[in-house]
């Protein structure tokens, strides 16, 4: 039973690991900036 | 070469190689050829050995000795080197620091350990805001607090420690967390060590913050905080869960440039207060069976951690009062910093508390099945962290005409400093894939130089601009808003050269160049004389002997490095290893 249990986890997580950083990366790169109510250094305006 | 196999396996060499993996993993494309120029973190080749770097510019001491230190190095070591060297020295250090704490705990909770240390909200902001130096004493932390251990116990190890203290003291509030955390845990009573020993080393520690506070102390400007600045750079809610919660999850940090978009996520507050949760039962394991003072007082410095990074949200104008009154407040100001011992005290006591829960389950596959996911799960929920956060961190080559700007401004001999232009703090360069650098202008030339002090911040109550600490270039700051022409600059405020850096906001206007004498121009840069004799701006005879004080505070660093090396050396010939830390 074990031997199956190992296995079959150790994929689950791989998985769920795999597709959280493949959503992570894509979305990272696509995501907005700067949500509008938190500050942020303004390039060359002062 | 069975044994060396094992010993990567199972060994030491695991929680090395792990540590290794994943500092692999974020800094790869900043160990490609050239700098990373991320907001705060500014390299060069070769950085001279000029007063403000002591922290006699005309502004507050704030990388300082910083600056001192890396201009030293680079006299002989190249800058790109000696910045890959710092930015794999933090994750590895505070990887392999924390492991080693770990190592009576048993192999996956160290592993966890690694994982937490390195792969935390806390290092990925303040790496991306390239604050590289108080990352440095958050990756000693975990070392002094082994050193704090053996000297408590062993009587051993002082200089150790005090070295930990001076590589995590290069800026000021690195300084004084440092101080802090060594200080109630040394001149705790302690049964088998001398208090005199133990007071003189907190003494000396105190002492490594000199370069620092005596500069600050002969500056005009207090070193309090305009009260705008104090909401600006106040900790901000990452999600709809409000600022408790990011800040029990370790972010929060004020620029919200710099914050990864899987902050954002409902993944990161859950594992944030489970990891918490975990740590306080991890805590409580650590202290019942060390009796650890100095781990204690990591929990307490947490507490009081995560009331000065919430102050501004909790006390709103009561804080804004103190910080923009009491002298020398003004380090509190950016106050998700201050997450540090949280995040040091999440990263080494989380493993010990799901350890205390997994030995209760019984079937051992589920065990091992549970011990990868812990030591995955935080690399899962902040995945764009990897490769440099997703690319912004990233080496790149200065074009040739930096390298040229140096070489001929080594060779005038006009005297002068040189002023930059834009007047403004930070640079967007195509080189740089336009992400925003502080100007590195100050670091490239082999003469002062003057740059605007003042910082330009978006808030949702528009563009607000924090004033400086640099009062002449708050004198050329009105000079400029007025577009009177350079060179009619007084003598007395010692500019003699401009340069300007064409392609970056905000361009200085025809009418401000009027009258100067243009001596080079290459790429992006061109390089003006200003006619009228500058008045040249020399140290005081104090300020030299603060230098001097300097030179020999580091000269007695290495000293006493080299011999604890002796001393090291004789007693590994004569007696064995001192445990670090008991687990039971």
């Amino acid at each position: 039973m074990n031997l199956i249990l190992g296995p079959i986890i150790a994929a689950v997580v791989g998985a769920i690991v795999a597709g959280g950083a493949a959503f992570g990366i894509v979305s990272s790169q696509t995501a907005v900036p700067s949500p509008v109510d938190a500050p942020f250094v303004v390039y060359g305006t002062n | 070469m069975g044994r060396r196999l094992r010993m990567w396996s199972t060994g030491p060499g695991l929680v090395v190689g792990w540590a290794a993996l994943l500092t692999l993993v974020i800094s790869w494309p900043m160990l490609r050829s050239g700098y990373v120029l991320s907001y705060d973190m500014v390299a060069v080749p070769r950085q001279s050995l000029l007063p403000e770097f002591f922290g006699f510019g005309a502004g507050l001491p704030r990388a300082v000795p910083q600056d001192a230190v890396f201009a030293l190095v680079t006299q002989v070591v190249a800058g790109e080197w000696l910045q890959k060297l710092m930015l794999l020295a933090i994750l590895l250090l505070a990887g392999i620091g924390v492991g080693r704490l770990l190592s009576g705990f048993g192999r996956p909770w160290q592993l966890m350990g690694v994982t937490l240390a390195i792969w935390n909200p806390f290092v990925a902001e303040r790496l991306v805001i390239g604050h590289w130096s108080l990352l440095l004493a958050y990756s000693v932390l975990p070392w002094m607090l082994a050193a704090l251990v053996k000297i408590r116990s062993t009587d051993r190890g002082y200089i150790g420690l005090i070295w930990l203290a001076a590589t995590g003291s290069l800026v000021p509030s690195a300084g004084i967390l440092v101080t802090l955390l060594v200080t109630v845990p040394l001149l705790w009573p302690a049964a088998h060590t001398p208090f005199l020993r133990r007071m003189l080393t907190v003494l000396c520690i105190w002492l490594l913050n000199l370069p620092w506070v005596l500069p600050a102390l002969m500056h005009p400007d207090s070193g309090t905080s305009a009260a705008e600045s104090v909401a600006v750079f106040s900790l901000r809610s990452q999600g709809p869960w409000g600022e408790l919660v990011t800040a029990l999850s370790l972010g929060g940090i004020w620029n919200s440039e710099v914050t990864l978009a899987s902050r954002s996520w409902w993944t990161a507050p859950v594992i944030g207060l489970v990891l918490c949760a975990l740590a306080a039962i991890g805590a409580q394991r650590w202290l019942r069976r060390a009796h650890d003072v100095s781990m204690a007082w990591l929990w307490i410095l947490s507490g009081i951690g995560l009331c000065i990074a919430l102050a501004p949200v909790w006390f709103g104008s009561a804080w804004t009062q103190v910080v923009g009154s009491v002298p020398g407040a003004g380090i509190l100001r950016d106050s998700s910093k201050w997450l540090i011992y949280l995040a040091m005290a999440v990263a080494i006591c989380a493993p010990v508390g799901v350890r205390y829960l997994v030995r209760r389950l019984e079937d051992p596959a589920t065990r091992r099945a549970f011990a990868v996911l812990v030591i995955i799960v935080p690399i899962a929920a902040m995945p764009d962290f990897v490769w440099g956060a997703t690319g912004r961190l990233s080496a790149v080559h200065y074009p040739a005409q930096w390298t040229q700007l140096r070489e001929v401004m080594a060779v005038q001999s006009a005297p002068g400093d040189v002023l930059v232009l834009p007047w403004s703090a930070f640079r967007q360069y195509e080189f740089n894939d336009r992400r925003t650098v502080l100007d590195p202008a100050p670091r490239w030339l082999p003469r002062p130089s003057l740059a605007v002090s003042d910082l330009a911040v978006a808030t949702d109550d528009g563009v607000i601009v924090l004033p400086g600490d640099n009062r002449r270039a708050g004198e050329i700051s009105d000079w400029i808003a007025t577009e009177r022409p350079l060179s009619g600059l007084p003598p007395s405020l010692g500019i003699g050269w401009v340069l300007v850096e064409s392609g970056q906001r905000p361009e200085p206007s025809p009418a401000s160049l009027v009258g100067l004498q243009q001596t080079w121009a290459e790429g992006d840069l061109r390089l003006y004389r200003v006619d009228s004799v500058a008045t040249t701006m020399t140290l005081t005879a104090g300020e030299r002997v603060v230098v001097a004080l300097d030179a020999v505070l580091f000269g007695a660093l290495w000293v006493a490095l080299a011999a604890a090396g002796v001393l090291r050396w004789r007693r590994s010939h004569s007696k064995g290893r001192d445990p670090v830390v008991s687990s039971g």
